[in-house]
């Protein structure tokens, strides 16, 4: 088949190819990064330990790369749907499309639960510091 | 080409998941976080080796990976649930008991039987000098023993009470009295928690029941402030504050306290009906998150 403007399909599967590649790699270059940045604040957090709240924070911060780099592979898929030619083929897709999506969905879930978890523990109540100063000087 | 270097990426990415599990675990002896950490890193290898090999092999990784994910936040999440219902941390460390005096053998001696508190045969182990410095400091040290079992608790290593306490005089927290420190001052002490252990200790001026209740709810630890003869709560107390316990949990109407000067076993960590709690209590303290 031979498009209107002479664009040929093989030139347009081409192309549709190239643009896949392209948008899967910065996908998994952001997940890439996304660990490393993750792996080397978890060795910082190790050699000054501070209680579980630090090791959520980077978790957190992982999840939010791992969803922006599903956002790009699901936009892969979106693209890849243009030029798919066979019914297995269009099946994984449809798979990959359903587990990527559920996977977006899980991780949006747990970061939003464990900003929660961040939140709550950063609103705890605060004292007032206008204390008598005699207040605060008991021995032992 | 880039099918290999994606595919190199992803198991460099699920290598550092392993370490960065056995780190977690190493420094908070956390299972359901290690777990949780491995999988995030996992995660990341599946999503990386999916982008460029489509395959149901891959799909049912993924696929697997999304299940095991699932089970493995409800585990974290009912750990975190049950130290905040039951007011102790199943994914920290246990809480030691830490006396204040390096024999508790010798406590009760020591707080009724008038034995000097100097003359202790395991006087080094609290990290002083030497033993005059020992005798100096030892009775004002529940509030350095109370903080010392909040690090072990967290961390699981600690630096001793000498040194905590040193650290501690460094910001203010002791100042030398006419014959020997006085303290522990609640405001540099939090500076000093903050600023050289990253905990956010808060001073509470009014740490009353309620109070002292939502904290350990939160998973914190409480120093508070209470009357030495707590250790005797039959007894009333002749006044209220003078000596500090760490208070590590509740249950209903009790209240559970690491007592740093306790002569007996039941009296370290001792359990006391609230408001008998609160009749010894000088309701200021110190709240530690660990």
């Amino acid at each position: 088949m031979i498009l209107a403007d002479g664009f040929g399909e093989h030139n347009l599967e081409d192309v549709v190819s190239i643009l896949v590649r392209i948008v899967e790699a910065a996908g998994a270059a952001i997940i890439f990064v996304g660990a490393v940045i993750a792996f080397v604040r978890f060795l910082a957090i190790a050699v000054r330990p501070r209680g579980l709240d630090p090791f959520a924070r980077v978790r957190l911060n992982l999840g939010r790369y791992l969803v922006l780099g599903l956002e790009f592979q699901l936009a892969a898929d979106i693209l890849r749907t243009a030029v798919a030619p066979n019914f297995t083929e269009l099946a994984q897709l449809a798979a990959i499309a359903a587990i990527r999506t559920a996977l977006n969905f899980f991780l949006g879930r747990e970061i939003k639960e464990e900003t929660e978890l961040v939140r709550a523990d950063q609103a705890r109540p605060t004292v007032s510091t206008a204390a008598p100063p005699d207040a605060s000087a008991k021995p032992p | 080409m880039i099918v290999t270097v994606v595919d190199a990426a992803a198991l460099l990415v699920a290598a550092a998941g392993l370490i960065a599990a056995a780190v977690a675990l190493a420094t908070t002896r956390a299972v359901p976080l290690a777990i949780a950490v491995l999988l995030d890193f996992f995660t990341a290898a599946v999503l990386l080796r999916l982008a460029v090999r489509v395959s149901w092999a891959a799909l049912g990784a993924a696929a697997l990976t999304i299940v095991v994910r699932q089970l493995a936040g409800r585990a974290l999440a009912a750990a975190r649930g049950a130290r905040h219902r039951l007011g102790f941390d199943l994914v920290r460390h246990p809480i030691p008991w830490i006396t204040q005096y390096a024999s508790p053998s010798l406590i009760e001696a020591i707080s009724f039987g008038g034995h000097p508190r100097g003359e202790d045969p395991r006087w080094r182990e609290s990290g002083a000098p030497d033993q005059p410095t020992y005798a100096a400091w030892c009775s004002r040290w529940c509030g350095m023993a109370c903080f010392r079992m909040a690090l072990l608790a967290r961390d699981g290593v600690a630096p001793s009470l000498y040194e905590l306490a040193i650290g501690c005089a460094e910001y203010g927290a002791y100042v030398d009295g006419p014959d020997r420190p006085r303290g522990l001052i609640y405001r540099p002490f939090a500076e000093y928690a903050r600023d050289k252990h990253a905990m956010e200790a808060e001073v509470i001026t009014e740490l009353d029941a309620a109070r002292l209740r939502s904290e350990l709810d939160a998973g914190r630890l409480v120093i508070a402030s209470v009357s030495s003869q707590i250790r005797l709560p039959a007894t009333g107390p002749a006044k209220t504050g003078g000596h500090l316990v760490l208070v590590t949990g509740h249950a209903g109407d009790l209240v559970t306290f690491h007592d740093p000067a306790g002569h007996t076993p039941q009296a370290g960590i001792a359990t006391l009906p609230m408001p008998v709690f609160d009749r010894f209590a000088a309701h200021r303290g110190v709240s530690l998150p660990v």
